[in-house]
């Protein structure tokens, strides 16, 4: 593999003086100069997408249902598909993806999305609890653009033992793994590395990379160093339950430790995590690029999510290209946004979800030894979050949450939320709880009428609109389209069939069978 | 139309244009005509679930020779080797049907862990999503129904999705909903959102769905499939012929009150239908039982209930020819403690307590292991969760070491392979 980074260093030919320092300290220097639209290019490239046109890509409508759902958590508002469609200039997309950027809800969206990926244990009943805060914590470190690596250092490195009193910590990650050292080591190795230790915990695995001593020493970084004779803090050891093995901390790599002179909880667990910055084969960077390419594509480059460190997927296609990303991010000084804005900007994001039979993806894909390629996008069910924004958003109300600096009032947007949980969109599926919820639930029943839908109460309070406008103004507000040719009839022709129900009920059916469809409740 | 080799969409789309001509009288015949099909029953598991963790030192292993056995006489059963709690005497005449294990010992002693090690036989470790029992049951016999197999009664599941069997064998809950929220103190026993407000209404909207679904430009794709089976589904048990499974009202007067007017008699009731119907595994959940003050006052009123329904359910099951092939487990997260607390309490004691199973393969009549004197320790037998569900699990015929294969990538067997079946009751 070539390194690109240098490529383009080389590509770019500054001064003399300028080349000798980035001898010096090549990426530093040269990562300053790669823009995110670098990143998408080679995107591109790699997957044979760099000549791609406008009959492979998404309508424009669909380009921005799909950017909004994934950046903002919702499907954009008529205004936002009218200024779209109306913008014709070269920069409208980078327009809209600057916009969403700039959009607290953004933030928001992120901070469910990574809360899920480093506590998915928030996400049952048992810790539900923790969500909350974790999330609000996340979202502020976002917001004043916290790099990623930062975020990890402050979970892993949080003083658990001290009270933090009115302001937001990470303590939820602690929480949901009761503090327990095995626990913790599992969730840290999985979440932030792709690693997955779990099988480590009870036995050692004939084909498994990690053995359960590596288990057992990842633990002990978790656990508090006790004092000797002379109060002198000594390096904890941790035991197997029902065992007489103990181990103290070390590394997954075997690699060297200095440990700290001052040994306590957070030093030695800075320990584990300058390491985890510092380790050569890049887990940290590769597991946020696997998971964020996830979140805009469905389908990870490696899968499963938590397995990257697998040797089958250290070459090939996919690898390489998680790892071109991987250090591009590292280039970036982990600027997520940096990361976001290369991957939604790339032809590859824009592909439509082509109505051709779709290709049966391999068992597993990094296997895989014919090119790896793209065609068209995934659908995507959507999260329980963002079915419940969009559903907000199609009724003309406001799906953000205002409650960014505080507050438990969420009712609704938690509960319903939780009833549409999904694990992986790409896999999404539907319980019949939650389809007769849909159907014939309080939310979606009382959104069919003026009184609570404010969209339905406008189009009906505007004398000047035609049928044919007020139906076009519903199918924008719930699928960010307008009303096909051959739809329309069907519509009308049904509206006719039962004479005796008024405008607002014929308008709130057609509401209640959009949202109901299979094109709003996926991203596509 | 599309022109597109997807037999199922075309399937679907085909169904919900015949339901243009919907009334009450012909719902979806095509449908329900195939449910009608599956005659030849296998197993289901009904559990009795005790939550906040029985007192069952007042229930099944009294110590009326001991001051930890407090005020409860112990009365004796159609077994002569078989006494259990005076409050139980309904349940003391049918001995013969059921099977008492007093040795049951387990490590968790908080409400939640319990629960979740009870239910999934797993501690849980980091990403794995261990499904419930009930997810595990109704994955293995796969039933064709218009019913979902797996029916969670009163409160809320313990584990709400179906862990990483996926959301298709998630408890289908009657009597409250949602995946954060806790139960609701006094759930009535209905389907949320079975019935459609107007009925009329609903014919409109589904007329006009059937007629945009046969115009739409959806991409073919499984989640759009999963989506669409989803609704497929949901609309089967709005059927009434589905949804009538659920109405009590059907039942006669004089049986409704035999399992006891209150939500859990009832539920019993619920879980006989269902049973009947072919659904795999029911949940019934009777709360209250975390008596850390007032134990005996609380635990008597609770034994009533339980005697009822749980005796109604036994016969009935037995009368209709149901029984030998249903599975009732009853049980909650862990014991309490033998010794009596300041407030005549007994608070959360995992080292010993009782299990009672009826039906299916079991064998009725025996009581296995034993506590000591004072209820404290284990005397013989130690059973734990594992040996509990390798038990359930070959009862109704399924080999406890079949593997599923789970979301990190690692297979998981139906339950720790480190637990044996209890041969005495097979």
């Amino acid at each position: 593999m070539t390194n690109w980074i240098n490529d383009e260093c080389r590509r770019m030919r500054p001064s003399w003086l300028m080349l000798l320092f980035m001898v010096a300290v090549p990426s530093g220097i040269c990562a300053a100069e790669l823009s995110p639209t670098d990143l998408s290019r080679r995107i591109d490239e790699r997957l044979g997408l760099a000549n791609a046109d406008e009959s492979q890509f998404a309508d424009k409508t669909a380009f921005l249902r799909r950017l909004t759902l994934d950046m903002a958590g919702r499907i954009p508002t008529i205004a936002e598909v009218h200024d779209f469609h109306d913008n014709t200039s070269e920069t409208r997309r980078g327009d809209a993806i600057h916009r969403l950027m700039q959009s607290g809800v953004y933030d928001r969206n992120m901070a469910t999305f990574w809360r899920r990926a480093w506590v998915p244990q928030a996400d049952t009943r048992e810790f539900a609890s923790v969500a909350d805060g974790f999330e609000l914590w996340l979202a502020h470190r976002l917001r004043e653009g916290t790099r990623y690596n930062d975020l990890v250092v402050e979970i892993l490195t949080m003083d658990t033992g001290q009270p933090a009193t009115g302001k937001t910590t990470p303590i939820g990650f602690y929480e949901a793994n009761l503090s327990k050292p095995e626990n913790l080591a599992a969730s840290s190795t999985r979440a932030f590395l792709g690693i997955n230790l779990d099988c480590a915990q009870c036995h050692n695995h004939p084909f498994a990379r990690w053995t359960r001593e590596q288990f057992w020493e990842t633990a002990a970084f978790f656990a508090l160093p006790t004092r000797d004779e002379h109060q002198q803090a000594r390096l904890p050891k941790v035991r197997i339950p029902d065992t007489e093995l103990e181990y103290e901390p070390a590394l997954l790599t075997k690699a060297e430790i200095s440990f700290p002179a001052k040994l306590d909880s957070v030093s030695l667990r800075q320990v584990l995590v300058d390491w985890m910055k510092a380790d050569r084969e890049r887990l940290l960077a590769k597991n946020a690029v696997n998971r964020m390419w996830a979140h805009f594509f469905g389908e990870a480059l490696i899968e499963p999510l938590d397995d990257l460190s697998r040797d089958e997927f250290q070459s090939g296609d996919r690898a390489d290209l998680l790892k071109e990303i991987a250090e591009t991010f590292i280039a970036s000084g982990y600027k997520l946004d940096f990361l976001v804005e290369g991957i939604v900007g790339s032809k590859a994001y824009r592909l439509a979800a082509s109505t051709a039979a779709s290709r049966v993806p391999s068992e597993h894909p990094a296997e895989d030894k014919t090119p790896f390629r793209l065609h068209h996008a995934s659908v995507r069910g959507l999260t329980g979050e963002q079915l419940y924004d969009s559903l907000q958003t199609a009724a003309g109300l406001p799906a953000e949450r205002r409650d960014l600096a505080g507050g438990s009032t969420r009712g609704r947007r938690r509960d319903f939320p939780a009833q549409f949980y999904v694990e992986r969109t790409h896999h999404a599926e539907r319980s019949i709880s939650q389809a007769l919820a849909l159907m014939n639930g309080a939310l979606v029943n009382e959104l069919t009428s003026a009184k609570s839908n404010s969209m339905l109460a406008s189009v009906l309070s505007s004398p000047f609109m035609t049928l044919d406008e007020q139906i076009d103004t519903v199918y924008l507000a719930v699928l960010g389209r307008h009303v096909r040719e051959n739809e329309l009839p069907v519509v009308k022709r049904n509206f006719l069939a039962s004479p005796d129900a008024g405008r607002e009920q014929h308008l709130g059916n057609l509401f209640w069978v959009l949202v109901n469809s299979a094109e709003f409740n996926t991203n596509h | 139309m599309l022109n597109h080799p997807v037999s199922r969409r075309a399937a679907i789309r085909g169904l919900s244009l015949g339901t243009l001509g919907w009334t009450t009288t012909s719902w979806l015949p095509a449908l329900a005509d195939v449910a009608a099909e599956t005659s030849n029953k296998p197993k289901s598991v009904i559990l009795i679930w005790l939550n906040g963790g029985p007192a069952t030192i007042d229930l099944w292993d009294l110590k009326p020779q001991h001051e930890n056995g407090g005020p409860f006489r112990e009365i004796a059963t159609a077994v002569p080797s078989m006494q259990i709690s005076e409050h139980l005497p309904t349940l003391a005449t049918m001995a013969s049907e059921f099977s008492i294990v007093r040795s049951m010992s387990t490590r968790e002693g908080d409400h939640s862990r319990a629960r979740v090690v009870s239910l999934t036989g797993y501690t849980p470790q980091g990403a794995i999503q261990f499904p419930a029992l009930g997810s595990l049951v109704a994955h293995e016999f796969n039933v064709t129904n218009d019913i979902p197999n797996y029916v969670h009664v009163g409160g809320q599941p313990t584990v709400s999705g179906g862990g990483f069997l996926g959301p298709q064998y998630a408890p289908f809950v009657v009597g409250g909903r949602g995946r954060r929220e806790m139960p609701a103190a006094n759930a009535v026993l209905k389907v949320e959102d079975l019935h459609a407000e107007s009925e009329s209404l609903l014919a409109q909207r589904l007329r006009l769905q059937a007629e945009l679904r046969s115009v739409s430009r959806m991409p073919a794709s499984p989640v759009v499939d999963a989506l669409e089976s989803a609704y497929d589904r949901a609309l089967r048990l709005m059927n009434p012929r589905a949804a009538a499974a659920f109405n009590l009202d059907d039942e006669e007067r004089s049986l409704r009150d035999l399992y006891g007017t209150g939500a859990f008699g009832q539920g019993c009731l619920l879980a006989r239908r269902l049973v009947e119907r072919g659904v795999s595994f029911v949940e019934v959940s009777l709360d209250g039982w975390d008596t850390h003050a007032n134990n005996f006052d609380r635990v008597k009123e609770l034994s009533q209930q339980l005697d009822r329904g749980m005796a109604s359910l036994l016969k009935d099951l037995r009368e209709r020819g149901l029984l030998k092939d249903t599975l009732i487990v009853c049980q909650g997260e862990f014991g309490r403690t033998p010794r009596i607390n300041g407030q005549a309490g007994r608070d959360h004691w995992p080292s010993t307590w009782s299990v009672v199973l009826a039906g299916a393969g079991i064998r009725g009549g025996q009581v296995v292991g034993s506590t000591s004197q004072d209820g404290i320790k284990l005397a013989s037998k130690p059973t734990h969760t594992a040996d509990l569900l390798a038990t359930v699990f070959r009862s109704i015929g399924l080999d406890p070491r079949k593997q599923n294969m789970s979301n990190v990538g690692r297979p998981i067997r139906l339950s720790d392979p480190n637990g044996e079946a209890i041969e005495e009751l097979l």
